[in-house]
């Protein structure tokens, strides 16, 4: 069925949009253009959804000036992989799971796929997601920064994310003694 | 492509605090985000990175919105070896329930498992039963790690006098930002070789940051009926001390409540009553008998926790959560009915300690084993925690406050 299917289905995917305008153009900083489902954008996406529905989506590509083509891909790739996983993602959601906090835990494919990109891909996908509103998204990302953190020192810390250490010594001693217990490790 | 690159990089050039990598700044409201991430003893260490995260993660908004993502299971863990004989230590465990780790211990000398906690906005007490070890009660600060011990118990006023079982629990007053302890204990008299028992009330206020006790126990005034001395059958929520009365509930089948202002130390009148009576329906019913009556504060509301078994089954039990919505008007609300056949334990005693950001109800299990479970009522499905099951607590609650900012509570 796949094989059948196959040939025709980039140019009937094209007339379905244009018919129904299933899929919204974005554009990012740089000008180029990205398609994405219209039900996922604004599933995922709260600036999208409401550029969707006040009719601000321009059919030859909406200006992300924010946004550069490398993060506007990933924002794409995700929204794409994200609607393709609503059926395990509710199967998991409902199965028996040891690890669940109040906020839920990146899925396998979730954490794939932010694992894969280099820390200014990482980086810019944070801020898009952020700017675009997508909560699950800057949730993960977030949630990958986060992991980045944990177990480092503070100069590490300030190499990785290139922070200036603003304190003097005497500072830095204080802080260490009032917060002695979470420095029982060192 | 390379343009917007090269734009970025020129952004970081100036030594913004938060800028990141190659590629630009990181806004603060995304940092917050990332932030949000980590357990309190990581953020604490972070502090030390520069000024605008130590500012950030001591913020009483953050605090609050880290402690909702991050609620903490408090309770006292026995040290390995003895202090010395027949007596050992307990630390203070502040755990994450989801990933087990603890996040912060604080030893607070020597304690046995008599010893008891309660919390009530951002504090802890530390108490034990007034026969065993009268004069070590306190309260903590666990953002600071401050220690007031508590005003020392007069001794026996006379040879005729004994004190049996003993409570001592805090409360904040919100409108002072006081904390107040209040100690009811069991007075044993012996008149003419005939020994009566009473209860005896007394209160103690802290300083205004709550870091020391200034004055000693006051008599309180007595309530119209005596309340129960057991942790299970009161709350305290928004300054407002609650019990259930020392009568038997069964066959009384009253659910009667009485309220103590904690700012104005005075009893209100009449009782709150429960939800039963003040909606007139019946606890019962063909199927079910009515086993046991808790209080509890649950995300800074009273709740009434009515457990059941099914009629000859007693294993077969279930809970009622009755949240209480408007206690002028006595209005009270079922959110939560939980079955517990599936988990039931015949000795177990099921205490609901928070309602999650999901939705899902914590559960602590204690009597026979101890376990923490999460209940979720749209499938209504049981889900063990197991995170706590290497780390043995006693006298479990939830931590209604932040590690983070002394000044942050939960209700």
């Amino acid at each position: 069925m796949e094989v059948d299917k196959g040939k025709g289905e980039a140019e009937e995917t094209r007339k379905v949009a244009e018919a129904d305008r299933d899929t919204v153009t974005l554009k990012s900083s740089d000008g180029k253009l990205f398609e994405v489902s219209k039900e996922a954008a604004a599933r995922l996406s709260t600036v999208l959804a409401g550029m969707i529905a006040g009719g601000s989506i321009d059919d030859n590509g909406t200006d992300l000036k924010q946004i550069g083509s490398e993060a506007l891909e990933n924002v794409v790739d995700y929204c794409n992989k994200h609607a393709n996983s609503i059926p395990s993602a509710a199967l998991i959601s409902s199965s028996i799971s040891f690890n669940t906090a109040p906020f839920k835990e990146p899925e396998e494919w979730e954490r794939k796929f932010v694992d894969r990109l280099s820390h200014d891909a990482l980086f810019d996908l944070v801020e898009a997601a952020n700017f675009l509103g997508m909560e699950r998204l800057l949730d993960v990302t977030c949630h990958k920064i986060s992991e980045m953190m944990k177990g480092k020192s503070p100069d590490q810390i300030r190499e990785v994310f290139n922070i200036k250490n603003d304190y003097t010594k005497e500072e830095l001693e204080e802080i260490r003694q009032e917060l002695a217990w979470a420095f029982y490790d060192d | 492509m390379d343009s917007a690159l090269q734009e970025n990089v020129d952004q970081s050039e100036h030594n913004d605090p938060l800028a990141v990598g190659n590629d630009g700044v990181l806004p603060t409201d995304v940092l917050r985000d990332v932030l949000l991430h980590l357990p309190a003893d990581e953020l604490c260490r972070l502090r030390l990175v520069c000024r605008s995260w130590r500012s950030l993660t001591s913020d009483p908004i953050f605090a609050k919105a880290h402690s909702s993502r991050h609620p903490l299971i408090v309770g006292l863990h026995m040290q390995p070896r003895p202090i010395r004989r027949g007596s050992r230590g307990f630390d203070v465990h502040f755990v994450d329930p989801f990933s087990g780790d603890i996040v912060k211990q604080v030893t607070t000398g020597r304690a046995w498992d008599v010893h008891k906690l309660s919390t009530n906005h951002g504090r802890l007490c530390i108490s034990a039963d007034e026969r065993y070890d009268p004069e070590k009660n306190r309260v903590l600060n666990p953002a600071t790690g401050a220690i007031t011990m508590l005003p020392d118990t007069s001794k026996h006023e006379n040879e005729s006098t004994s004190y049996g079982s003993s409570t001592c629990f805090l409360g904040c007053v919100p409108s002072t930002g006081e904390y107040k302890v209040i100690r009811i204990r069991r007075r044993h008299e012996r008149r003419n070789l005939v020994e009566e028992v009473e209860l005896d009330y007394h209160i103690a206020t802290l300083g205004g940051d709550g870091n020391n006790s200034d004055a000693g126990w006051r008599v309180m005034p007595c309530p119209p009926v005596d309340v129960t001395v057991g942790s299970l059958g009161r709350a305290v929520v928004k300054g407002v001390a609650y019990f259930l009365l020392d009568i038997p509930h069964w066959p009384a089948k009253s659910d009667d409540i009485l309220e103590f202002d904690l700012d104005t130390e005075e009893w209100r009148y009449p009782a709150l009553r429960g939800p039963f009576t003040s909606h007139n329906i019946s606890a019962e019913d063909e199927d079910r008998v009515w086993e046991s009556f808790h209080l509890a504060n649950l995300n800074g509301c009273l709740v009434g926790i009515y457990n059941y078994h099914r009629r000859c089954r007693y294993t077969d039990c279930s809970m009622d959560l009755w949240f209480l919505v408007d206690a002028y008007k006595e209005l009270w609300t079922k959110r939560y009915s939980l079955q517990l056949a599936s988990i039931a334990h015949p000795c177990g005693v099921y205490f609901p300690l928070v309602i999650l950001d999901d939705g899902r109800v914590l559960i602590w299990v204690h009597g026979g084993v101890q376990k923490l479970k999460a209940y979720d009522p749209r499938t209504s499905a049981w889900t063990n925690i197991p995170s706590l099951v290497d780390n043995l607590l006693f006298s479990v609650c939830i931590y209604h406050g932040s590690l983070l900012c002394s000044d942050t509570t939960m209700d």
